[in-house]
């Protein structure tokens, strides 16, 4: 078996930033990683293309939330408003990077947000998104930002909801796969800088195969302090995965995205079932 | 003739020691009340119904001169008279939480004010860490983040609702800055305009159409959130509320319990309670900043100087603290208070200010009381100068008493001087008995020019400088002795003792009846003959011991009446103590130097001329002479008018004169010596300078009474001694002061030996026989006297200048008429 590197290195994080209470938890956790790995943070902000074109529309109105007036929506003063908030978004993320004492830059970009953002994360080495941006979304279901890289990012993206923090125990999806052993490395690196205690949920059918990742698995984790619960689950549906990730507790999941029955909708249902932050492994 | 003169016995009264019933003061059961009444029963009566009387306006002013013991005297006669009354309340300042500015008063049973205080202090020091359990509980964020998730639960149903709708629509909902609005769809994704632009118009109006339901609707459904907030804030208070309740509420019904039997405490707490409910978060906010203020800076920080707090929970929780204004706990019966220092704020009370970053900041704990409050339910005792002379304090005292209630102001917010926002208190009902102690001067001044005096203080306790001279006086004086020994821990004193200083008593008020009751001066007798006794090597003082105390005391205070001596017996004054002289006579007078007084003669001459009948009074003309003096030599000119030229016009001019006397003169006493010289020099006949002569003259020629009697015989006396006693050397006084002779033992020894003598006068005519040896002369039904008497050479005088001055101005009118 190919023996991967047992290490886990950041340089950059990224994380989109739109003044909702998701992105701001994610800028804090982005901090805390960014100050344990030595990384530099880089906060983005995207001007919605299609909110300044709606401001082209003559018979679109702006309704306010308090109150329900209507008015104009005027194109300069939309523009304006959304430098006054990425200026604001700037300050906030200069006093969080000061805070941990970490290296940042800050990004302003014009486009769709979810296009600006995957595109920005093809060159970071991991993305944290909140859950739920400022689209009008139930809580728990994912915006179309973080549909967007659920289905189409690259590398890792961490995906956190306000309030969620690093807890015990750090749950590994493992199959047994190349990628799932890379999850696995990210987690086992994670729960030594937090401290947090390791489960696997091993995802295979038949016992067989079972003794075989088991195998692999020693292997992998000879010689590491930590040694693992692992909690087997037959059949890769996102219930079970959920319930099984629920009952250990609201520690961080990794999932290696290569199960064809855990992509597309499936993993946002997955996802946006669960009150675990989500590490996605690609 | 012979004149009576006075014997030994009438220049002296003494103590009649077979009276007392023991040999020395140890003996007697000791006055140590001073209250009791040692010959002051109309100050006593006084009292007791200016103390016993309820109703308004019947405050006492104690008037007397000064030393009469009046502030110890009312001071114990009040102690003991109030000692049983009934405690009054405590009174108490706490925050008005309805008012900010106006601290609220609480009145309460005696010793209950503390106990409150102790209650409030204790809840104080609770709260904080109560409120933090229950807010900080599951139970309590449990709820909480529930009620908050049913608004967010609702208005995500609202954005949920609309968002269905608007995809029905092929819209979609999309967040701007400051809002939302609607946007159209093409293929799930946002349509650019220029899209828009390329459909047909049926496709745009529709779109625009639907857009516009959009908004309609969502402004309908976004009209509600205020409403919904309201509500959801409305639950959220009910919470707070309820869970602040749960963790005070039986902190407060425990104390509320213990004070239940007033209602303003209970009240008091109600409003306590709601306070703190409403204000837990903020509360829970201070607590938890000063906590991290602790952290970074260390403890102590926070704490202001003079321990007003200057942030922090403290800061908050200040203000369910109580301040006992007036706590009666230790009281025994009425309180009776003297303020010495009687300033207005002394007297009201104050509200005090501390300093704090550039401001002076006060709140209700910094309210100070007044001796009013103190005294209040009993009695004050003040000064009536002290209270004249502070600024304010008798206006504000006034006040205090009119109102019925004591106001704490500042003297400039009472005189309206100024209109910064500062405390204003609720007064405090006042029920109090002032008694002012002063001088007969202030209070008749009072009484004269302040009409709210004489509403303010109807009974005036006169205290009198003297009593009667009876056995029962003299066994209280001297149990007031024996107390006075008592407490100043003194020798005892033998009976003679106790006899040479009832006998300086009457001395001291000049009359040998009367027995002073200036207490400290027989105080300070007392204590040094208790000195000499010591000198003496006595056990027990004695007469002797009194007397050199005596003695001592004048040798201390006599050094202006020894030169004075010494200016005549050197000739410098001249004062002739033998032979004769026309139109000369010895005066006395009195010079006071303080609290001693002393007698010397002085000589009177008198001048007479032809002229149109005035007696001119040198003093007087000179702005040396006093009205009652004035008045004197007016009246002595009245007489002479009336009894030897009533039918014929009185045609001279007399002059009279105090000679070597440059320090100015009041009194009438000396108008019988001032007639006496002028007869002589009218009539011719000399006047015996062996003797001098002190009296007052009305128009009829009697003697009348005059002061310090015993000071201007004994000056002429020791004038007389120094020179040398002839036998022939004596004073005329007025016959009704016999009573008041209180003389000296060397002067009476001199008496009794015959070397001196005393000769009492009714009238002018004895004075003359006496001082010329001839008779004065009765007259006839003609008016004519008998030739060769003292009236008969005067009247013929008289008689003599009239012709002359008739005869003047006829020879004038002839020789006006020739020219």
């Amino acid at each position: 078996m190919n023996q991967v590197k047992a290490s886990f290195t950041l340089k950059r994080i990224l994380v989109p930033l739109d003044a909702s209470k998701h992105s701001m938890t994610a800028l804090n956790i982005a901090a805390e990683l960014a100050a344990a790995q030595e990384a530099e943070l880089e906060g983005l902000f995207v001007e919605d293309i299609n909110l300044l074109q709606l401001c082209e529309f003559p018979f679109v109105r702006e309704i306010s939330v308090w109150g329900g007036t209507a008015r104009f929506i005027d194109r300069a003063e939309t523009e304006r408003q959304l430098r006054v908030r990425a200026q604001w978004l700037k300050g906030i993320l200069a006093d969080v990077a000061k805070t941990h004492n970490v290296p940042w830059r800050f990004r302003v970009t014009r486009g769709g947000v979810p296009a600006e953002v995957l595109a920005a994360a093809e060159n970071a080495d991991l993305t944290i998104l909140g859950g739920a941006g400022w689209s009008m979304t139930r809580p728990r279901m994912t915006g179309s930002t973080v549909r967007t890289l659920v289905s189409r990012g690259r590398g890792l993206t961490l995906i956190i909801q306000q309030g969620m923090s690093f807890q015990p125990p750090v749950q590994v999806l493992f199959t047994g796969t190349e990628l799932s052993e890379k999850a696995l490395f990210v987690a086992l690196a994670l729960s030594r800088k937090k401290d947090l205690s390791l489960f696997l949920l091993m995802l295979v059918k038949g016992e067989e195969m079972q003794v075989k990742i088991k195998g692999r698995i020693e292997e992998i984790l000879a010689g590491q302090s930590v040694q693992p619960a692992i909690h087997v689950i037959q059949e890769p549906d996102p219930g079970k995965i959920a319930s099984a990730v629920r009952s250990h507790g609201p520690g961080p999941l990794f999932i290696p995205c290569e199960e064809p029955r855990l992509l597309g909708e499936s993993l946002q249902e997955l996802i946006s079932s669960l009150n675990n932050p989500v590490f996605l492994v690609r | 003739m012979k004149h009576k003169e006075l014997s030994p016995s009438q220049l002296y009264k003494e103590c009649d020691l077979s009276q007392f019933s023991f040999e020395t003061t140890a003996e007697v059961k000791a006055i140590k009340d001073i209250s009791r009444g040692v010959g002051q029963p109309r100050a006593v009566k006084a009292l007791k119904f200016g103390v016993g009387i309820r109703q308004e306006g019947y405050n006492i002013y104690a008037l007397g001169p000064s030393g009469m013991g009046k502030h110890t005297f009312v001071r114990e006669y009040l102690y003991r008279q109030l000692k049983d009354a009934p405690a009054p309340s405590d009174y108490c300042y706490v925050n008005n939480f309805e008012t900010q500015g106006k601290p609220s008063l609480l009145q309460m049973p005696k010793g209950r004010g503390h106990v409150l205080a102790q209650d409030m202090e204790k809840l104080v020091q609770e709260v904080p860490n109560a409120l933090k359990g229950a807010f900080e509980s599951e139970e309590y964020q449990n709820r909480m983040q529930a009620m908050q998730q049913e608004f967010k639960e609702y208005q995500q149903s609202v954005f949920d609702d609309l968002q269905k709708k608007a995809k029905e629509k092929n819209l979609t909902l999309i967040k701007t800055p400051t809002g939302m609005a609607f946007a159209p769809l093409r293929d799930e994704e946002i349509m650019p305009p220029d899209e828009f632009q390329k459909l047909s118009e049926e496709e745009r109006r529709k779109i625009e159409k639907d857009m516009e339901d959009m908004q309609k609707e969502s402004q309908r459904m976004f009209q509600k959130f205020p409403a919904w907030q309201r509500d959801i804030r409305k639950k959220i208070n009910e919470l707070n509320n309820e869970v602040a309740l749960y963790a005070l509420g039986q902190m407060i019904d425990d104390i509320r319990d213990k004070h239940k039997d007033i209602p303003a405490v209970s009240r008091y707490l109600d409003a306590v309670q709601k306070d703190i409910i409403e204000s837990a978060r903020v509360i829970l906010e201070s607590d938890r900043q000063q906590e991290e203020g602790h952290r970074q800076v260390g403890s102590g920080f926070l704490a202001g100087a003079g321990g007003m707090e200057s942030g922090g929970t403290a800061q908050i929780m200040r203000r369910y603290r109580v301040n006992v204004l007036v706590d009666n706990s230790r009281t025994q019966g009425a309180p009776v208070i003297y303020e010495d220092n009687p300033t207005y704020a002394n007297l009201v009370g104050k509200v005090e200010h501390q300093p704090m970053m550039g401001a002076l900041i006060t709140d209700f704990t910094l309210i100070k009381q007044g001796s009013l409050h103190k005294a209040n339910g009993g009695a004050l005792i003040l000064d009536a100068h002290k209270v004249l002379l502070q600024p304010g304090a008798w206006d504000g005292l006034k006040r205090a008493l009119i109102s019925r209630q004591v106001k704490i102001e500042t003297l400039a917010e009472m005189f309206s001087l100024i209109s910064t926002i500062s405390l204003d208190p609720e007064p405090v009902p006042l029920d109090v008995k002032v008694v002012l102690v002063g001088s007969p001067l202030l209070y008749y001044l009072l009484k004269e020019y302040d009409p709210e005096f004489a509403k303010l203080f109807k009974v005036a306790a006169d205290f009198d400088v003297r009593m009667d001279w009876n056995d029962l006086h003299q066994d209280l004086f001297a149990q007031f002795m024996a107390g006075v020994i008592e407490n100043e821990e003194l020798r005892p004193f033998h009976r003679t003792g106790v006899g040479r200083i009832l006998e300086y008593s009457a001395r001291r008020v000049q009359d040998q009846k009367k027995l002073s009751t200036h207490v400290q001066s027989i105080t300070d007798l007392m204590r040094e003959a208790d000195y000499q006794a010591g000198e003496n090597g006595h056990e027990v003082a004695t007469d002797e011991d009194v007397q050199k105390a005596i003695d001592a005391s004048v040798y201390r205070s006599d050094l202006m009446r020894e030169r004075s001596r010494e200016s005549i017996v050197r000739g410098i004054m001249l004062i002739d103590t033998e032979g004769l002289q026309v139109g000369q006579v010895n005066g006395l007078v009195v010079i006071s130097l303080g609290d001693f007084m002393f007698g010397r003669p002085n000589r009177i001459t008198a001048r007479v001329r032809l002229g149109k009948g005035e007696v001119i009074d040198i003093e007087r003309e000179a702005k040396l002479s006093g009205p009652i003096h004035s008045k004197g030599v007016l009246i002595l000119s009245g007489f002479l008018g009336a009894k030897y030229a009533s039918d014929t016009p009185l045609s001279l001019s007399a002059s009279l004169v105090l000679e070597q006397s440059y320090g100015g003169v009041e009194g009438d006493s000396a108008s019988c010596a001032e007639l006496y010289c002028l007869l002589s020099a009218i009539s011719g006949i000399p006047l015996k300078q062996s003797l001098a002569v002190t009296g007052s003259v009305n128009q009829h020629g009697q003697v009348q009474a005059i002061g310090g009697v015993n000071e201007k015989i004994e000056g002429f006396f020791d004038i007389c001694r120094e020179k040398g006693l002839n036998s022939e050397q004596g004073v005329l006084i007025p016959e009704s002061n016999v009573e008041h002779l209180m003389l000296r033992r060397d002067v009476v020894q001199a008496v009794e030996s015959g070397q001196f003598h005393i000769y009492p006068v009714q009238t002018i005519d004895q004075g003359m026989e006496i001082l010329t040896g001839l008779s004065a002369g009765e007259p006839d039904e003609r008016g004519s006297y008998p030739p060769g008497t003292i009236n008969s050479e005067v009247q013929k005088r008289l008689q003599d200048l009239s012709e002359r001055r008739r005869q003047f101005s006829a020879q004038n009118a002839e020789q006006g008429g020739k020219s």
